[in-house]
């Protein structure tokens, strides 16, 4: 795998971290509101 | 080899590597009892908060895995088992492999405190801390009951998805923390006897190494000993039922069977199927102890 594909593939794994991250704490707020606790 | 000698950027390693650092096999087992702490717990929570401490704990024990790494990059380097880990190979700088740990134990920590509670969070923290400070930095390298001691990081996950369910400690889960404290050194040193001149190499005082092969042998069949003893505790105080106790009986008298091999013949196979082994029975017990909670009820 060249350099730039693997760059290419870190940038694609940390961004579906980060959205993964935050659908976690979104899911984590909408529980929390909806049960009050 | 010194510090000056890593890589200096990132730039070779792929997801791969990043992965390799969370110590996927460990993961597992952390994960798996994690889980059954967590369902076998007498209580009810939202069950995607009760995903989301698993994931916690999963992450904060990559977390662990990659500090490990990250602080042991220059003896594992120096050993076949884990010269072509990511950061001793060059594939991951090592602050790159620091800066991923720190991240994800806060991470874990964070998510953890959000998705549970203060105490099951508190938990975390201090199995992290002990596993990156009390057994890497200070016990891996100066003393053979590293492990013993050091096996209690490995312990806490158990205890930690038990916590995240019903955020007060009980002695249920003490057991299962005993059981897998119990568990590592005759897990570990079965390894570690087949990796005798490693260690030596590399002024690690793995028992192997300080105390010889045979009392090694003989250390590890005590402690299996002892692990198998306490295995029955959770039917003894009627936790558990009939379907534990014939799965921990069954599973028990194989290890034993294993473990006096080892001490009997000093043949490294037989020490090598009781490390292969003692990951099975892990999973074996637990399962059972899940099964027999779901059955029973």
């Amino acid at each position: 795998m060249s350099l730039a594909a693997k760059r290419r593939q870190k940038n694609i794994a940390l961004g579906l971290c980060l959205a993964f991250l935050v659908a976690i704490f979104y899911g984590l707020g909408m529980i929390r509101l909806s049960h009050g606790a | 080899m010194t510090v000056d000698n890593f890589s200096k950027d990132s730039s070779l390693s792929d997801v791969k590597d990043f992965i390799t650092l969370l110590k996927p096999g460990v993961l597992l087992l952390v994960v798996y009892t994690a889980l059954v702490g967590s369902l076998i717990a007498p209580g009810h929570v939202h069950p995607f908060l009760a995903a989301l401490s698993i994931f916690s704990i999963a992450l904060g024990s990559g977390a662990a895995g990659a500090f490990n790494m990250w602080y042991d990059r220059d003896i594992d380097g120096l050993m076949a088992r884990t010269r072509l880990r990511p950061i001793p190979s060059g594939r991951i700088a090592p602050s790159d492999g620091l800066g991923f740990s720190a991240v994800l134990t806060v991470t874990s920590i964070v998510l953890m405190y959000f998705a549970s509670n203060l105490q099951a969070a508190l938990l975390l923290v201090f199995s992290i801390f002990f596993y990156d400070v009390i057994y890497t930095m200070l016990l891996k390298r100066t003393t053979a009951q590293n492990i013993v001691i050091g096996g209690a990081a490995g312990a806490f996950p158990p205890v930690i998805g038990w916590l995240s369910i019903v955020p007060e400690y009980s002695f249920e889960p003490l057991v299962l923390f005993a059981i897998i404290f119990l568990w590592t050194p005759s897990h570990f040193w079965a390894l570690a006897l087949n990796r005798c001149q490693d260690y030596a190499r590399v002024n690690v005082p793995m028992l192997p190494v300080t105390a010889g092969p045979e009392k090694t042998r003989r250390a590890i069949f005590i402690y299996s000993a002892l692990l198998i003893v306490v295995s029955f505790v959770p039917y003894v105080l009627n936790y558990k039922g009939m379907i534990y106790l014939v799965t921990a009986g069954v599973l028990g008298s194989v290890y034993m069977y294993l473990a006096w091999r080892v001490l009997r013949y000093q043949n490294p196979k037989d020490a090598m199927k009781l490390f292969s082994y003692s990951i099975v029975y892990l999973f074996l017990l637990f399962s059972g102890m899940l099964l027999d909670h779901y059955l029973v009820k």
